[in-house]
């Protein structure tokens, strides 16, 4: 067997995620995830709850941190709000988990994989055991028990250390130094007081090489995710509201996007390259949408500690219009600034959590977002895309139709979610090559056609 | 379930003036039906604005399977070239070949000869008012039949 070697080329994307006894979610739904993933289906389906588990499971695993379901954009609540509720006496679920897979399926490699189980710890989800694995070779730790298990093939084994706290049941989950997912296990896994013991189809310890192909798993197991940098871009629905004047502040990301104008002033006062490049972008989409053919930062004074404003105009032809300030254009193009911005900037992570990006858009507009879509998506960075737009989704269909983008048919994954009853299933359903939609369940034709068919009677 | 439709009855299931029975097809249609369309029957049946409008939402709701104009040129021309045709519409056939469809709708006599030629489509059914345009059971049976074949992932 060969392990996954990563490298920069070998970009690490999430091909496939997982839930389970999660919010709506009873059963375990897989879901095809490609480099842009599509996620359609009425409101209250759990769509932004697919989200939050994407982003929480790539905390854990690319970035070692313990999932916060309370961080905006997505505030889940507390254990009894997340795990899935079942009517009747089964009541509510003691416990959900998450998984994904990730890596490009190469011959000769396996895919590496990672889920997470949750628990109850009072009115927070505590993890409960976190598990990984590449082809038949995988490591677990359980968090009540304080144990390693590990297997390889049939073969199985239990292990237990002289449990520091944090490792145990106590887990603190103040302590933001504590590393969880790979970083835990392979911890674990190099300790000296690793106590061995056979399990499954094993009648003794792990031998040398056994030992060895397991920490050579772990090794190569390392963040599964870890082509994408830093945490996804997580937008919210609705986006900040414009304001006629901003005072210099200091800035960091936020769902809303508040940070963007300040962050664009000091770009244009302080890095006049990136500056260009980004207002370029900006300008060159907001052409081809319609929004404007222009952007600027017009400060009020000569210092940066002084107000600014932001302003966009359009061209009629070569005849340049009067720069319009940002709350006197349409709502949408400061609903769209902060994605946009996002996506253009030079030091963007390679993973965007986007829900409704198209709100407050023209429909000429939403479409030309779904051909940036298919760019950036194109271009290495994973976009999952939360859509109630027809016109976005139907451009992107017909780029790839018509093959103007570099995206082939299997990069794109449509996931509709279907209330059934109490529960929300997950259908992935694919676009080939003519731009046709394939393998669609009737409610999801329903779901596009109630419209038309009413138009019948 | 995978058909085809001629443009000579285009407007029974896409208009103001649909007949009983092209309601009845099209209703199956929009619930679990499956329409192919591709070279030169596509753009005809473009002409009515009625059908592109309904087409654009139906491809987006996975009705429409959609072939590449040229492979259905091709198949055309190879069908003109050596098939036993009696009908002038090569390029329905050809469409209904590549696309996998089982059921026609057209009132051309001669091309419901063609269809029901099984050297040309295996099993392949017609649906006509040449009879009348009420929807009658015999309609109904016809549209209970599973006429597409499957592919990966449903469709």
């Amino acid at each position: 067997m060969r392990f996954r070697t990563l490298g920069a080329a070998d970009m690490q994307a999430m091909q496939e995620m997982w839930v389970e006894n999660y919010r709506c979610f009873r059963e375990r739904q897989t879901a095809r995830l490609a480099p842009l993933t599509l996620l359609v289906g009425d409101n209250s389906t759990g769509k932004t709850s697919f989200l939050a588990m994407a982003r929480a499971l790539h905390d854990v695993q690319s970035l070692g941190q313990l999932p916060d379901f309370k961080d905006e954009p997505y505030d889940l609540g507390s254990f009894d709000e997340i795990a899935h509720h079942r009517s009747g006496v089964a009541g509510r679920a003691s416990t959900f988990a998450g998984g994904l897979q990730a890596g490009r399926k190469r011959a000769g490699y396996d895919t590496s994989s990672f889920d997470m189980v949750f628990q109850r710890d009072g009115p927070s989800p505590s993890p409960q055991r976190i598990r990984l694995a590449s082809g038949s070779t995988w490591l677990s730790w359980h968090f009540d028990a304080a144990e390693l298990r590990a297997g390889i093939g049939e073969k199985q084994w239990t292990s237990s250390t002289s449990s520091p706290r944090h490792l145990a049941n106590d887990f603190d989950r103040d302590d933001r130094r504590l590393r969880l997912g790979w970083w835990l296990v392979s911890d674990i896994l190099w300790r000296d007081d690793l106590t061995w013991k056979p399990a499954r189809n094993a009648d003794a310890p792990p031998s040398t090489s056994e030992l060895a192909r397991l920490r050579i798993a772990a090794a190569q197991l390392r963040p599964i995710t870890a082509g994408h940098s830093g945490r996804p871009f997580a937008a919210a629905p609705v986006r900040t509201k414009p304001r006629r004047t901003y005072d210099p502040s200091s800035y960091g990301r936020d769902a809303e996007g508040t940070y963007v104008p300040m962050l664009l002033a000091d770009l244009s006062a302080r890095a006049p390259e990136r500056w260009g490049s980004l207002r370029g972008a900006l300008a060159k989409f907001g052409s081809e949408s319609g929004l404007f053919d222009e952007i600027n930062v017009k400060a009020l004074g000569k210092r940066e500690t002084e107000p600014f404003q932001l302003q966009v105009r359009k061209y009629s032809g070569r005849t340049k219009g009067p720069w319009r300030n940002l709350i006197d254009v349409g709502y949408g193009v400061s609903q769209a600034l902060p994605i946009l911005t996002e996506l253009f900037r030079d030091d963007s992570p390679s993973m965007f959590l986007l829900q409704q990006p198209e709100v407050h858009l023209h429909p000429s507009a939403q479409a030309a977002l779904g051909t940036l879509f298919c760019q950036i998506a194109a271009g290495g960075t994973q976009l999952l895309v939360e859509t109630h737009s027809d016109h976005l989704m139907d451009r992107i269909r017909m780029d790839v139709r018509d093959g103007t983008t570099k995206l082939k048919p299997g990069d794109v994954s449509i996931l509709y979610f279907e209330r059934r009853n109490l529960d929300v299933r997950i259908h992935s359903i694919e676009v080939d090559a003519m731009g046709n939609i394939v393998g669609a369940p009737e409610g999801y034709r329903r779901f596009f056609m109630e419209e038309v068919e009413r138009s019948l009677r | 379930m995978c058909a085809v439709i001629d443009n000579n009855v285009l407007h029974e299931s896409f208009g103001a003036k649909m007949t009983p029975a092209g309601r009845g097809f099209r209703e199956w249609l929009d619930r679990q039906g499956s329409l192919v369309v591709g070279g030169k029957l596509r753009e005809e049946l473009d002409q009515s604005r009625d059908f592109k409008n309904w087409r654009g939402q139906a491809t987006l709701a996975g009705l429409v399977r959609r072939v590449d104009d040229d492979a259905v040129s091709r198949r055309e021309a190879e069908l003109r070239a050596g098939a036993d045709l009696k009908s002038n519409d090569a390029h329905v056939i050809a469409l209904a070949q590549l696309g996998g469809a089982r059921l026609l709708f057209s009132n051309d006599t001669a091309l419901h000869q063609d269809f029901k030629n099984g050297v040309l489509i295996d099993d392949g059914k017609v649906y006509s008012t040449l009879k009348g345009s009420d929807f009658r059971d015999s309609h109904r049976r016809l549209l209970r039949r599973r006429m597409c074949p499957r592919r990966t992932g449903g469709g």
